[in-house]
């Protein structure tokens, strides 16, 4: 077995500088491009796409998938570096499919911020131009196979739409460098359909009539910008001459079915008015939330609509809900045929946690998910309804070889991500926590303090 | 005067049987000249003429209801000069009295409310409960308007106490604002009597025993002045500037026993080193309910609030009523031992919204269950003998709501006569006018009620006329005509006879096939015919009627006839005045609690039982047993190991392929807390108790069961330096608060540092000390050294108490001499290396006990001066990256300190997350490697040693409570799922029967969905006429509305997850992390 030098360098470089570098900047370093093909030998291939290969070989070069096989099938090659990793197992990258990653720092300090615009209509702001690539969040979500995030643009207390997400891969000098779809979807946030009434009967009739105005206004407000994005493209395609409005001019793809739209969903009205929603504006629609799709799980499945699960490790709604209601989620979308992938909560305290992702898909299989499934919905699922498929999700002759390898099964936590490759670039696994942990564990030698 | 009415009663008693009736009178008499309130005279110089009315009243004919169960179906009542003199069935009318002869009618008491808010001011009145923010308002003001803006705070001229919640000195009596339709309204119910109640803030005044005669002067009205001290566990809603302590039920409750115990030592007028005590209005004023002169009526928000009233009563020795809320039911047994009597509202809710599938959903299984059982309330307590009072107060429109909910209430199987004890005998006796009111008795002050039917029973039973010190009062319904009946009209055929039917206030009259509406006004009757809305010619009739005749005139398009008629037959009511009403089935009283879903019927039973072939993970020198047994018996561990023979009389089970682990304990969590987690008005706030404000009804609880977690260290929130003190709580769900509490568990407090306590997470920049980590030091410092000095003096005392006054006692410098008698422990909530470094050092300085520092996720970097000082550490697994002072937090956090030597716990800090602490506990594997066994004791046994319980929790060894979960698999996987949760031997969760509970919570539902809805149809249709009556096109919100939309909405947003940090019973819980997410 031939480790790749680079890593090692990059290892040494990144301890060296982490200590100049400013409170906010990756201390890790992005390897060059690879050059020499690489063999993964020896280990389960996890294709997720087919059936797990034993004592498999997947060849990259170029920083894709080349062929997956067996010894047999795939004999070794001249000027091939070879990879054994006999024992091992190997996953393609998880996808984190609702996250504030690069976009929120530290969630109680505005300032690493970037997550929610002003206003309650903003389909023309872009994920992608905010993703601070130098984040210390991604290097720690890298650590634990996520590989790919969707960064999503959120709407505050009362917006609507929050603008177009990107899916970035965690690796890169820059933003560009880790686009991996630049403007995945549109991302609608539906107000609270509950009943205010039927929460809480101490309301006075006029908080629940200010409440029901309120959510009603909101829905007015989204409809009706989506008229007015709509009649815009109309007239654009009419011939007329329209000066450019920057919001309708961002949703134009939406109306083509080119882009789709994320709805934040979580209530059975959310859920409903959704569908209805997609089906009036003839929109290829996402639900993110979810929480009550159980109960439409057939509707959903009748009109092909995925749903992306935001935190399996949730409360219930509601307080008569048996406790592990959200824990069965994902499973009973799946034994209903409705296309799953399972998430976290998002937003900018979340982005901190989304190493934790594929526990919360372990739950789901401990509450009915079929272990396969589960990781699909962290994987390939992810990568179809976030339409980057082709690129992201399996491992597939022609993907990116975005991969990770473990000594065990990734959704146990006890498991360890030992080696995390993007586009076939092995990167470090190091990040400011292990520094500070390697640092300070340092003091107690020094001390002598420590207790064995 | 006396005389005289004394020799005429003499006569008109002169049958043995109602011998008693005079001796209760000779007993009245007796008592007058002490009792100089119920005076009628007065001193007031008279201007102008005189009212000489005689008051010398006999109502004949009448059945007189002289006292519950005490009935002459036909009597004479004679009132004078504000006294009812007799009452019987052989009294005569004494030739010069009015005589008013009421045949039919029924004749009561004078009914008494205890919670009126007849004639008292304003401000003293409740602060809106659900305040509402007008979207386009002005938030700013709004926002006031929640901080008791009403409430003035007494400012330094004032002679009483400064916190504005504070207000025992305030006297009703001495400002009473009579309003005319206020007294009318109380009247016409047939409340002659309120207890003019102050309602705002916590101790809230002193109310009025007030008649509600046709007066606006407060002297003849007031029957007793200072009638009683009202209380209640009631704070200010928000935080920041503008509002003060208490704004949480903690802080309220502390207040409370603070300045009970100020009033104490304020009898003693001089301070422990000979000072002057200054004197104070509002502590003087608390001396009668101290000396167990006055009684304190003490209002209960929740089904809980009657134990912590009863808490605080049996502490102070006080004669506590308390004022309910309509949940009585769901505490009956509890009410009944602790012989609390307590004032019932009628305020029965509607059906809940179930119209639509969608809102069904949403309703809260509880909100439906109290629905049903509302109206049974009474019947409940009254079978199980707890004296109760009603009153109109909490109704929103009692002039139409009080007398239908009080005949609901009996059609529910309260005796009419324990109906009218609740308003008579009941109110007499519990404020103390027994003598004087609530019976017919002579010699009873002549407030009376008449009735033209059995207001217990007859659906349109009204109230005409009350007498009220001997004055009568007519009701509306005294002056309005009885027009029902059949009617023969002048110069037509019987065939043609009028027959009016309805109720006597909404008679109709049958005419064609068609039911006409019959406007009565007086004795004035209108009616058009044809009715309804057939179009064409209409007559329209008028008539005055008296008695059984009317006389009128009918308008036709031919012109205006006169027209009269007479009544061939009076009407009869189906339902005869004292007719039982045919009955509702009664709902069987809950059997369950909490209510909702998962409540408990019974304490599961200490079974004893063998556990047999697990994977035991012992959590103790034994480490992990393959193949294991562990015996179960008396709420204890019998026995633990390989092989054991099942004991006799043993159940057997298999947990083969299973694993048993302790009860996991949650070393930091904020459940089951009601009424705000921190008292934040104040950097120092050591007095107050999360044990006063468990919330029993928290489902948290069942859910951490149902994830294996059994006990938890319930703590203040991170808002201040020195915070409140903490509660251990083992999860005895269904058992109320008291039986929660983990008894001998050390005593701890929360303390906090950093960027929650300086406060510089906030919207705006605060001003409260302090805003640095070294104004924190200075507050730890400050508070220490003036526990010190009370210390010394309580020594001083003791040592000589002969000669050294008694210090004033203050609950809060109480709590931190305890820390420095290391008789309680410090959770100190901390982050960066500095503070903690800082807080040990301090800590070791003042010799204060620490149990652990909290969070602590730079304890990496100063593992060794936690261990140092023998503190723990308590974490998060991998939190970090959520504020500025965890940016260095690393998952390895909770490795290092263990590996140094400290000792380690990994915590929740939220509801969510404390159902899956095993999994926490995992993460001690995956990020530091520490052994499988150590890491789950990160949540087990380490936690016990934290709180002070390893002695009887946190590792499965023989003779420790039987606290332990059987699990699916591995407790470390994420596959694991907890099957079954035991505590003290009982089986409190159970795969099965949690299924079995969830299915009959579903069915329960669908039923009373399912009667729900009927009642919710009509406003169904409603809603949809209202709405069809044309949609207006909405134009495109143009920009500004827009923005002030946005505004209002985020507003109201920002509003309700500040009323969400107010959580009440019932709460669903939150997803968030309470110390670290809602600071504050």
């Amino acid at each position: 077995m031939k480790r790749c030098e680079y890593s090692q360098w990059a290892l040494a470089l990144a301890l060296t500088l982490s200590w100049a570098l400013p409170v906010f900047a990756s201390g890790e370093v992005p390897p060059p491009k690879q050059t020499r093909p690489l063999l993964i030998a020896g280990a389960t291939l996890h294709t997720i796409s087919g059936i797990a290969i034993p004592d498999g070989r997947m060849l990259i070069d170029k920083g894709r998938i080349a062929a997956i096989g067996t010894a047999a099938s795939m004999p070794d090659a001249a000027g091939v570096e070879v990879l054994n990793l006999k024992g091992k197992h190997v996953y393609p990258g998880l996808i984190a499919a609702n996250t504030a990653m690069g976009l929120a720092e530290v969630s109680a300090v505005r300032a690493t911020v970037d997550l929610t615009e002003t206003g309650p209509l903003n389909p023309n702001v872009r994920a992608l131009v905010a993703v601070n690539a130098d984040s210390e969040l991604i290097p720690v979500a890298r650590a634990n196979g996520v590989l790919a995030a969707l960064s999503v643009p959120r709407a505050g207390a009362a917006g609507l739409i929050g603008g177009t997400s990107a899916v970035i891969q965690l690796d890169g000098w820059t933003w560009e460098d880790m686009a991996i779809e630049r403007e995945a979807g549109l991302h609608v946030f539906l107000p609270s359909m509950r009943s205010p009434a039927a929460q809480n009967p101490q309301l006075s009739p006029q908080r629940i009539e200010d409440m029901q105005r309120t959510m009603q206004a909101r829905l007015r407000t989204l409809d009706e910008a989506f008229e007015s994005a709509a009649a815009y493209a109309k007239a654009l395609s009419a011939g007329e001459s329209v000066e450019r409005d920057e919001r309708w001019e961002s949703m134009r793809p939406v109306f083509t079915g080119a882009r789709k739209v994320f709805v934040h969903a979580d209530d059975i009205a959310q859920l409903r008015h959704a569908l209805g929603f997609a089906e009036r504006f003839a929109l290829k629609i996402v639900i993110v939330g979810g929480a009550d799709a159980p109960l439409i799980a057939p509707l959903l499945k009748a009109k092909d609509v995925p749903v992306i699960i935001a935190g399996v490790h949730r409360l219930p709604l509601r307080r008569n809900d048996p406790p592990e209601t959200p824990f069965f989620v994902a499973a009973k979308l799946h034994a209903a045929g409705v296309k799953v992938v399972i998430a976290r909560t998002g937003g900018a305290g979340d982005a901190a946690r989304e190493r934790s992702l594929p526990f919360e898909a372990g739950t789901a299989v401990a509450h009915g998910l079929p272990r396969a499934d589960a990781l699909r919905a962290i994987t390939l699922s992810a990568a179809e309804v976030l339409g980057v498929a082709d690129k992201l999700g399996s491992l597939d002759p022609g993907k990116l070889a975005n991969f990770f390898v473990t000594d065990g099964d990734p959704l146990e936590i006890r498991t360890n991500v030992e080696r995390v490759f993007i586009q076939g670039r092995e990167l470090p696994m190091t990040d400011k926590q292990t520094r500070l942990r390697d640092k300070y564990e340092e003091r107690y030698r020094q001390l002598g303090a420590e207790r064995r | 005067m006396r005389r005289q009415s004394r020799s005429h009663l003499r006569q008109a008693f002169s049958r043995p049987a109602q011998r008693l009736l005079s001796f209760s009178l000779a007993g009245t008499l007796a008592l007058m000249p002490v009792t100089a309130a119920f005076a009628q005279s007065g001193a007031t110089r008279v201007e102008g003429l005189r009212d000489n009315t005689p008051r010398h009243h006999a109502i004949t004919g009448a059945r007189l209801v002289i006292a519950p169960g005490k009935v002459i179906d036909n009597g004479v009542l004679v009132m004078k000069d504000g006294r009812i003199v007799a009452a019987g069935a052989d009294v005569a009318a004494p030739p010069g009295a009015r005589v008013w002869n009421l045949p039919g009618r029924i004749v009561y008491p004078g009914f008494i409310d205890l919670a009126g808010s007849v004639g008292v001011p304003a401000a003293a009145r409740a602060r809106p409960a659900q305040p509402s923010f007008q979207p386009g308002a002005d938030f700013a003001a709004f926002q006031a308007s929640l901080a008791q803006a009403d409430l003035r705070a007494p400012g330094p001229r004032s002679l009483s106490s400064a916190n504005r919640s504070v207000r025992a000195d305030f006297d009703v009596a001495a400002h009473l604002e009579l309003k005319a339709d206020e007294l009318k309204g109380a009247r016409d119910l047939g409340f002659t009597a309120v207890l003019a109640s102050p309602m705002a803030g916590t101790f809230r005044g002193q109310s009025a025993l007030i008649n509600t005669a046709d007066k606006l002067d407060a002297k003849p009205l007031t029957l007793l002045p200072r009638a009683a001290q009202h209380a209640a566990i009631e704070y200010e809603r928000g935080f920041g500037a503008g509002v003060q302590y208490p704004n949480s039920a903690m802080g309220a409750i502390a207040l409370i026993r603070q300045t009970l115990y100020d009033a104490r030592w304020q009898k003693n007028g001089v301070t422990a080193n000979g000072e002057r005590v200054e004197p104070n209005a509002t502590l003087d004023a608390l001396r009668p309910p101290l000396e167990g002169k006055q009684p304190v009526i003490f209002a209960a928000e929740g089904e809980q609030d009657f134990r912590r009233i009863a808490n605080i009563r049996d502490e102070f020795g006080l004669r506590v009523i308390a004022l309910g809320n309509g949940y009585e039911y769901r505490r009956v047994a509890q009410l009944r031992s602790l012989g609390m009597p307590v004032i019932v509202p009628l305020n029965f809710p509607t059906a809940p919204e179930v119209e639509t599938p969608d809102a069904a959903l949403d309703v809260p299984l509880e909100h439906l269950q109290h629905w049903e059982h509302a109206p049974s309330n009474a019947a409940y307590l009254a079978k199980a003998g707890v004296e109760f009072a009603f009153t109109a107060n909490g109704l929103r429109d009692a002039a139409r709501e009080f007398w239908p909910a009080v005949r609901q209430a009996v059609k529910r199987g309260l005796a009419g006569d324990a109906a009218l004890a609740a308003l008579t005998t009941t109110p007499a006796k519990l404020i103390g006018v027994a003598t004087q009111l609530g019976t017919l008795e002579p010699g009873r002050l002549a407030n009376v009620v008449v009735a033209n039917g059995d207001l217990f029973a007859g659906s349109d039973a009204e109230i005409e006329l009350t007498f009220i010190d001997g004055r009568p009062h007519a009701a509306p319904a005294h002056d309005r005509a009885e027009v029902r009946g059949i009617w023969t009209i002048a110069g037509r055929a019987s065939a043609e006879d009028w027959v009016i039917a309805g109720t006597r206030a909404r008679p109709t009259l049958a005419l064609d096939g068609q039911t006409c509406d019959v406007t009565v006004r007086g004795r004035q009757l209108v009616v058009a015919t044809p009715c309804g809305k057939t179009p064409g010619e209409k007559t329209i009739f008028i008539a005055d009627v008296r008695g059984d005749a009317m006389q009128g005139a009918a308008q036709s398009p031919s012109g205006v006839a006169p027209w009269s008629a007479v009544r061939k037959t009076p009407f009869v009511d189906v339902e005869r005045p004292g007719q039982r009403l045919p009955d509702v089935p009664p709902p069987a009283a809950p059997s369950a609690w909490p209510a909702g879903s998962f409540g408990m019927k019974a304490t599961p039973a200490a079974e004893h039982v063998i556990v047999k072939n697990a994977t035991v993970w012992t959590s103790a020198a034994t480490g992990k047993l393959v193949d294991g047994d562990v015996i179960v018996k008396d709420g204890k561990i019998a026995a633990v190991g390989r092989n054991l023979a099942t004991p006799p009389g043993a159940s057997v089970i298999d947990a083969r392929g299973k694993h048993v682990t302790p009860g996991m304990i949650d070393a930091h969590s904020h459940t089951a807390v009601a009424g705000g987690i921190n008292e934040s008005t104040s950097s120092v706030t050591a007095e107050v108790r999360i044990g006063d404000v468990i919330d029993a009804t928290n489902i948290s609880m069942y859910r951490q069961l149902a994830g294996g977690t059994t006990a938890a260290n319930v703590l203040h929130g991170s808002a201040n330096t020195i915070g409140g003190q903490s509660q251990t709580l083992k999860f005895r769900w269904g058992a109320e608060a008291d039986g929660l509490k983990f008894a001998g568990a050390a005593p701890g407090i929360k303390f906090a540092l950093g960027e929650n306590v300086k406060q510089s997470n906030m919207q705006t920049e605060g001003t409260r000390y302090p805003q640095t980590r070294m104004g924190v030091e200075q507050i730890l410092r400050d508070a220490f050294s003036a526990a010190r000095t009370y210390q010394q003096r309580w020594a001083a005392y003791k040592a000589n108490p002969k000669v050294v006054r008694e210090p004033r006692r203050d609950l809060q410098l109480d709590t931190l001499a305890e820390l420095l008698e290391k008789k309680r422990a410090v959770h100190i909530h901390s982050y960066r290396a500095d503070e903690i470094l800082m807080f040990a050092r301090v800590a070791k300085e003042l010799g204060i006990p620490v149990a652990t520092f909290q969070h602590v996720l730079e304890g990496y970097k100063v593992a060794d001066a936690i261990r140092d000082i023998g503190a723990g550490a308590s974490s998060f697994s991998d939190w970090w990256a959520y504020k500025m002072e965890v940016a260095d937090a690393i998952p390895y956090n909770g490795a290092i300190m263990h590996k140094v030597g400290v000792l380690t716990t990994f915590n929740s800090d939220s509801d969510e997350l404390a159902r899956r602490l095993n999994t926490e506990a995992a993460k001690a594997v995956r990020y530091g490697g520490v052994s499988e066994t150590e890491a789950l004791k990160f949540v087990t046994i380490n936690a016990a040693k934290q709180l002070g319980i390893d002695g009887r929790t946190g590792s499965i060894e023989a003779g420790k409570d039987a606290d332990f979960v059987i699990w699916s698999a591995d407790p470390l996987s994420p596959a694991a799922v907890a099957e079954q949760t035991w505590v003290d031997g009982r089986r409190y969760y159970d795969l099965v029967s949690h299924r079995a509970m969830a299915a009959e919570a579903e069915a329960e539902k669908r039923r009373l969905v399912a009667k729900a809805l009927p009642h919710r149809m009509a406003r169904v249709a409603l809603a949809v006429s209202s709405a069809g009556g044309g949609v207006r096109p909405e134009s495109p919100p143009s920009p500004r509305n827009d923005l002030q939309d946005l505004l209002d909405y985020m507003r109201l947003q920002r509003l309700l997850h500040m009323e969400a940090s107010y959580r009440g019973e019932y709460w669903n819980g939150g997803n968030w992390h309470e110390c670290t997410e809602d600071a504050r």
